[in-house]
């Protein structure tokens, strides 16, 4: 399902929070929406499942206007996924994936299907089904809340930071997961998210969006290496290595960091060049930095044909920190 | 263990009372949760309705119950129909403030998810919103039972009945043992109430459906039984206050001694049984014979032709030690002695009921109308004070004292108006902290004398006796005088509507035998 802005503006409690937003998402697109606090991402987001309603401007779904959609049965079709999960706190976890398969009209032989389906595909463990949303650690409700939301398998699925509230480790983990569901793969999805890696990984498109306007809408890549607004450039500053360490994962390299003895902090690290793994030591530990190691793997691919494009890349861009590199 | 027996003697009344209060709470509440759960929900619907309709809710709060009773009065009379809509009245805020804010402090990522899911409003309704906002309300509705309970013993004031009749009969009566049978049972049943609803609000969520829909079944099931009309023959009502309706000499004893036929006796405020009267809702009330409203609603009052009531002349009641410290005191009382017949007093009580005149006016102009000094008025340090009862003759009569006592000698006088009821102002007199009141020869004989029946039974009727009695007595016993009577007699009196009473060609109260049934 395609979902196109057109010119959309929306004013909440007086202030504009979109502003002449024009967006375009292909069927089975994966986008992620970034940007600093209020600047209308999530607004964004509840445009489309009708929320909220555009002052100016339209939605359209499929080419049709999203008006002429009968809106409750439209939100069958549209998964949500937001931040503070919002699980239904009186009904069991059975209840609450079921509500929706309920109001679209489906038997009971057939929720109880979908049900086990989504165990599997979840890793949740069937004796969760019958406890309530406060006997759910926080990892757990999540994922009730996210097989809520896949519960009719709608092709269009809106993640609100779905992550946000979990522990960084264990946020990793469910994060990995999830990019690694199958049921994902066709579907049209729009993330909301603060984090870059996560959306880096994420998506084919981030779409950044400033004081309620689309600044730049690109690939992860060049939003971090060309960004095209001071705003851009501040969010992902910190996050760099952090983003760079993810492609160098895609690219299926294995990154490992060796500290100096002298090394201050690993923030400092890495300098440049091909060189062999001695050379690199060396001068590693005579600017008293932290080496970044990257094994190339004999199947590695996607993002870089090579090493060396990988740290020219970075390179150009950091150009006011030093990159150590070494192969094996 | 003098309550105890109390109990044994009326332990049916008891119950039954208690079962009509109970009926009386519960089919109020469950109006009350019916319609203000719905109220509930329509002002967490619509913005901006929230503030005004809780805060005419709040007022209605705030009006203090009688005030409501009597407010209602002219639109649906008296008996259970305005007592339900009084208590239903009430129960409304709890209930609908509960509701309110039940429903909107939900989280509002859970009403967030359920938009987003395509819930209709119906469904979101039913499914979410109103079962987790059900402990909340829940809390309301205990509120609102209670507050029933409690108010419901107000309602024995218009003829609804309930607990209030032995609340409000032991306090004309000054019997403990009565308010009590009446007080413990009423609050054993609002803990009773809280106590169960306490228990329902833990299962709130998960029974909140069941519990509104068979309130709502109680609700059109108790008004379907009770206010189908009856095709019974209905007798004629004559509505009277606990005192007359329970005491030795009165109604019981008075259908009695005149072998009236079959009346219901409906319990009244004696305040409202006037107006009631004029209204219809009754059609005989046993008043008070000098009630400045017998004029002003054209109501006559029907001769105690058989001389049933004893006589309640009023004198000035004064304790023998004042008297000796200012003994001009009896030639002062000597100049208005027998000048005050009834029918003045009914004026003055009129000029002051229904006129709004102020008391120490029409003192005044009473007086100088009987060619009185009326000149002199005193402040400061009195040196006698002056008590009076809390109803409006007593206030006038003190106020009449004063300006006869500062005009006639050099005495400045204090007042002390407002004392609730004859034990109150009988014990201020007996403690000096007042050295005078007006009192009635008839309390004086009943209530301050507590004189056995078989010492009064045979004198009852005659007055001289009677008064002769009184005195000597309560110099005997109090060393109080009681000075020369002022003229009338505030008696109880039955009365009815003048132009009834003309059509049915009734004048006596032995008239009343040819009543017709309606």
């Amino acid at each position: 399902m395609n979902i196109v802005f057109e010119a959309v503006s929306k004013r909440l409690g007086g202030t504009l929070v979109l502003h002449d937003f024009s967006l375009s998402i292909a069927s089975g697109e994966k986008i992620a929406l970034m940007g600093l606090s209020g600047s209308g991402k999530t607004t964004a987001l509840k445009l489309i499942n009708g929320l909220l309603q555009a002052d100016t401007g339209q939605i359209t779904l499929e080419g049709r206007p999203l008006a002429s959609y009968p809106i409750y049965r439209l939100r069958h079709q549209i998964g949500y996924v937001i931040q503070q999960v919002g699980l239904f706190p009186h009904f069991t976890v059975r209840q609450n994936i079921a509500v929706v398969p309920r109001l679209a009209g489906w038997r009971k032989p057939q929720i109880d299907a979908r049900l086990a389906e989504l165990l599997g595909l979840l890793r949740l463990d069937e004796a969760l089904l019958d406890r309530f949303p406060h006997q759910l650690s926080g990892g757990q409700a999540q994922r009730v809340g996210i097989a809520r939301a896949l519960a009719v398998d709608p092709p269009v699925l809106l993640l609100d930071e779905p992550f946000a509230a979990l522990d960084p480790i264990y946020k990793a983990e469910i994060w990995a997961e999830f990019l690694e569901l199958p049921a994902l793969r066709h579907k049209t999805i729009l993330l909301v998210s603060h984090d870059a890696t996560e959306s880096a990984t994420f998506a084919q498109k981030i779409a950044f969006l400033h004081e309620g306007k689309l600044v730049q809408i690109d690939s992860p890549l060049n939003i971090l290496l060309q960004p095209k607004h001071p705003t851009i450039e501040r969010f992902f500053n910190p996050h760099r290595l952090e983003v760079a360490m993810h492609f160098v994962k895609l690219a299926n390299l294995v990154p490992w960091l060796l500290p100096t003895e002298a090394a201050p902090s690993t923030q400092k690290l890495v300098f440049g060049g091909e060189h062999t793994f001695a050379q690199a030591w060396r001068k590693a530990e005579e600017s008293r930095a932290t080496l970044l190691c990257i094994e190339h793997l004999p199947n590695a691919q996607p993002f870089f044909t090579t090493t060396t494009q990988l740290w020219n890349a970075f390179e150009a861009y950091w150009q006011s920190q030093k990159v150590a590199f070494a192969t094996h | 263990m003098e309550w105890l027996q109390f109990w044994k003697l009326y332990q049916q009344e008891i119950l039954l009372q208690s079962g009509h209060h109970f009926m009386l709470s519960l089919w109020a509440l469950s109006l009350a949760v019916v319609a203000g759960v719905a109220l509930g929900i329509l002002l967490a619907k619509v913005q901006g309705l929230a503030t005004p309709v809780l805060l005419v809710l709040g007022m209605i709060q705030t009006l203090p119950s009688l005030a409501l009773l009597g407010f209602l009065l002219p639109f649906l009379g008296l008996g259970i129909v305005p007592a339900l809509v009084a208590l239903f009245l009430y129960a409304l805020l709890p209930i609908v403030r509960n509701t309110y804010t039940g429903i909107v402090g939900i989280a509002p990522p859970i009403i967030e998810a359920a938009l987003a899911m395509g819930m209709p409003p119906a469904k979101r309704l039913w499914q979410v919103e109103l079962p987790l906002a059900a402990p909340v309300i829940f809390g309301g509705i205990r509120t609102a039972a209670v507050i029933n309970v409690g108010v419901a013993t107000l309602c024995a004031l218009i003829a609804a009945g309930g607990l209030g009749e032995f609340i409000f009969r032991g306090i004309a009566l000054n019997n403990a043992a009565m308010i009590w049978s009446g007080a413990v049972p009423a609050a054993l049943m609002a803990l009773a109430f809280d106590l169960v609803l306490g228990v329902l609000e833990k299962f709130a969520r998960t029974i909140f459906k069941a519990f509104l829909l068979s309130l709502c079944g109680v609700a059109i099931g108790f008004t379907l039984w009770k206010l189908t009309p009856s095709l019974a023959a209905k007798t004629p009502k004559i509505g009277m206050d606990a005192e007359f309706k329970s005491r030795a000499d009165g109604w019981q004893a008075l259908k009695k001694h005149y072998s009236l036929g079959e009346f219901q006796a409906v319990e009244l405020d004696a305040g409202l049984m006037y107006q009631a009267l004029a209204q219809d809702q009754v059609e005989l009330i046993g008043g008070y014979s000098t009630d400045g409203r017998i004029a002003a609603y054209n109501l006559q009052v029907l001769e105690d032709d058989k001389h049933f009531f004893p006589p309640y002349e009023a004198c000035p009641l004064v304790s023998r030690k004042t008297l000796a410290k200012f003994p001009d005191l009896n030639s002062v009382f000597e100049r208005i002695a027998g000048k005050i017949p009834d029918s003045v007093m009914q004026r003055l009580n009129y000029e002051v009921d229904k006129l709004q005149h102020n008391p120490r006016e029409v003192a005044q102009r009473f007086l100088a109308g009987l060619q009185l000094n009326t000149q002199i008025v005193r402040e400061g340090k009195p040196d006698l004070v002056i008590g009076g009862k809390k109803f409006t003759e007593q206030y006038i009569l003190a106020e009449i004292f004063k300006c006869l006592i500062e005009n006639y000698t050099p005495y400045t006088v204090g007042l002390k108006g407002g004392l609730g009821g004859t034990q109150i102002a009988f014990e201020a007199l007996l403690h000096g902290e007042i050295d005078l009141y007006p009192e009635y020869i008839g309390t004086g004989l009943l209530v301050l004398l507590n004189t056995p029946p078989e010492v009064y039974q045979p004198i009852l009727h005659q007055r001289q006796q009677v008064s002769r009695l009184v005195a000597d007595q309560c110099l005997q016993r109090f060393d109080l005088v009681w000075l020369p009577a002022l003229g009338f007699s505030n008696s109880y009196a039955v009365m009815m509507k003048k132009d009834r009473a003309k059509a049915l060609k009734i004048s006596k109260i032995s008239d009343l035998i040819k009543y017709p049934k309606n």
